[in-house]
């Protein structure tokens, strides 16, 4: 009995010790620094982390039992961030209780106290809100061109994870990108995006909002926010001698900076094509000579640029066609019969986020009270004894 | 970048430089005159530095916030007003400004170095909470540069406690009060700058914290801050041990500013 109290008090001492504090922070900051300076599985490609593994072997073997390419998500960050948690509880409490519980929060020192608890206070909640959101988050993209629908479903999503405890009730609901506008400044620079949205249920229309940069759109606890855009032609392509249609869909062209411009630019993985076939996109265009030149990033007179390469990379035959146009490549006769924007939304589902929300700024006010006195003694009472010198 | 506003970017650098060797001048050769000259030139170049960033934001038609350039630009105008409005106000020596001034040229120049041509404001920018997030991520810098600023001083002195330059030095006790001050300023800014950012970010991106490399660093500068208070408060750490940890703060913040995007991509914008 006496060795458990002893191990009972030994664990609460370790538990409340501000050198434990210290010892997590710092371990935290080097995960952290490791986080930013390894690759990790959560900001790369497969196929480029698995290329940097390959050139560095000896690096690898030792990181990976570490889990050190996913730190973040890694057994001894969560450890860490969980025992600093913990500790912080202890601190706060055994502090509080041994200085005199509420009579603390009275007298000279009442607010650095109250200051000192409530920034405590807000650190817990705001890990039980990191936890709650990792736990109980949907996070998930979406790819639609104008006038498509998605589903509210796991199989409707591009990509999406969820949190361990998440519990797969999808609304079910069908959300269908009316257009998307986008707002540029002298034809160049885009100042604004927005996803006109609908909501449908069973031929049903509930709701009709905006998603822009910045402004989500909100519906039954699902965020909508803004992400990329791009332009979808639609391809009509057949076979040049037998007429045969082989494709006729839109294409969601890659959106590229490239310097100050954008570029809409993606191959075509078709299996029939001997050739690589990319496809690009000016929305606008003015042609001199022989030559094409972008002028602009508005759809004002857009064309469609096809170029088929050999296995090297050489561009073997090349051709461009505006809207409404076909252009004969090879054996395969190409059209340009319509062009459409698409917009990428990012849904997710975070019911930790009103937590973390109340403990930042809690933290925020419980900063300046815990340090107001020792400014405002700088400020007047150090200030005073100056000018009486 | 107009005429107008690379003209009145070299004068304020040249007033800072300017204001910096007359500083130096009088620290070694104890000429209190030439320190209290070096204040009124830092004055002069933070009116030029207001009128260059004044002129950036005509042409841009938005705040000098979207680039290295820009918020160099924005992060040396408030370090410098932050330094002068509390030496004015009695509450910081002079002599720090040897150390606020050669940060704040040399951050000015390393942006100069980076692409200056003014490009609009892209759709992410299009906040009101970009204004808190930046306003208060330089004044964190700026405390955070002249709490280096006192520290370096306190080195300075420990190291020699015989030395007496004729530039008024308080005594150590009191640098290191100051510089203690000016963290507890910074941290509080430091702070409102990481929850306005969450808070830009859930809107932005759909959550509020991604684990990008500078919003990690950013963090890391903070829990490091965070560890110094502690350590202070705890374990009783002040003098020379606070100063050294004041100085290597000021490092980790540098790389945060600007050290992260040359080695790690980030979706951070403006770096």
């Amino acid at each position: 009995m006496r060795a458990v109290h002893a191990f009972l008090n030994f664990l609460l001492r370790l538990l409340s010790s501000s050198k434990l504090a210290l010892l997590l922070v710092l371990l935290i900051i080097l995960l952290s620094l490791a986080g930013t300076l390894l690759p990790q599985e959560s900001k790369f490609k497969p196929e480029e982390l698995t290329q940097w593994q390959t050139e560095h072997p000896a690096v690898t073997f030792i990181l990976r039992p570490l889990g050190l390419f996913h730190v973040f998500y890694s057994i001894p960050f969560l450890a860490a961030i969980f025992l600093l948690g913990v500790n912080t509880l202890t601190c706060t409490l055994l502090r509080f209780f041994r200085e005199g519980g509420i009579s603390t929060l009275k007298g000279q020192e009442a607010f650095q106290n109250t200051g000192f608890i409530a920034i405590h206070f807000s650190l817990i909640m705001l890990f039980a809100g990191g936890f709650w959101s990792a736990a109980r988050r949907l996070d998930g993209f979406i790819l639609l061109t104008e006038g498509q629908s998605f589903i509210e479903e796991h199989k409707g999503y591009l990509r999406i994870s969820e949190g361990l405890l998440h519990q797969e009730h999808h609304k079910g609901f069908l959300v269908r990108l009316k257009r998307v506008s986008i707002e540029y400044k002298k034809n160049r620079y885009p100042i604004d995006i927005t996803s006109h949205l609908e909501i449908w249920m069973n031929e049903n229309k509930l709701a009709e909002d905006t998603a822009k940069v910045n402004k989500p759109f909100a519906y039954q606890g699902l965020t909508f926010t803004q992400d990329q855009t791009g332009f979808s032609p639609r391809l009509m392509i057949r076979h040049k001698e037998s007429g045969r249609l082989l494709v006729n869909s839109f294409i969601a062209l890659k959106t590229f900076q490239d310097g100050e411009n954008m570029k809409y630019q993606d191959f075509l993985p078709l299996p029939f094509f001997k050739q690589r076939v990319v496809v690009s996109l000016y929305p606008s265009y003015t042609q001199f000579d022989g030559w094409v030149e972008k002028t602009g990033e508005k759809p004002e007179n857009p064309l469609l640029l096809i170029e088929m390469e050999d296995g090297s990379g050489q561009v073997v035959s090349r051709g461009h066609a505006a809207l409404g146009e076909k252009i004969e490549m090879n054996e395969y006769t190409f059209g340009f019969e319509d062009l459409r924007r698409w917009t990428s939304l990012r849904v997710v589902r975070d019911p930790g986020y009103p937590i973390v929300v109340i403990a930042l700024w809690l933290g925020v006010a419980a900063l300046i009270l815990r340090y107001i006195p020792d400014l405002w003694k700088w400020f007047r009472i150090e200030r005073y004894s100056q000018k009486k010198d | 970048m107009a005429q107008a506003e690379i003209i009145l970017f070299w004068v304020t650098i040249f007033l800072y430089v300017g204001a910096f060797c007359i500083h130096l001048f009088g620290f070694v050769s104890r000429k209190i005159q030439a320190a209290k000259l070096a204040v009124w030139i830092m004055w002069a170049g933070l009116l030029f530095h207001t009128a260059t960033a004044v002129i950036r934001w005509v042409a841009g038609a938005h705040p000098p916030v979207t680039d290295v350039y820009e918020l160099n630009l924005t992060g040396t105008w408030f370090t410098v007003l932050v330094f002068l409005i509390f030496e004015k106000l009695g509450k910081l020596e002079k002599s720090i400004g040897l150390v606020v001034i050669p940060v704040t040229f040399l951050v000015l120049g390393f942006g100069f170095m980076s692409r200056t041509e003014v490009v609009p404001m892209g759709p992410a920018f299009q906040s009101p909470w970009l204004v808190v997030h930046v306003i208060f991520a330089w004044l964190a810098f700026g405390c955070y540069v002249i709490s280096t600023g006192a520290a370096v001083l306190l080195l300075l002195r420990k190291k020699r406690p015989t030395w007496r330059p004729a530039l008024k030095i308080p005594e150590p006790e009191i640098l290191d009060l100051t510089s203690y001050r000016f963290i507890i300023l910074g941290f509080t800014n430091h702070a409102i700058m990481l929850v306005s950012g969450a808070i830009w970010a859930k809107l932005l991106w759909g959550q509020y914290w991604s684990w990008d490399p500078l919003e990690t660093w950013s963090l890391i500068s903070f829990l490091y801050f965070a560890f110094y208070l502690h350590a202070r408060s705890f374990l009783g750490w002040k003098m020379r041990r606070a100063a050294w940890l004041v100085i290597i703060g000021l490092l980790i913040v540098g790389i945060s500013f600007w050290g992260v995007g040359w080695f790690v991509p980030s979706v951070h914008p403006g770096i």
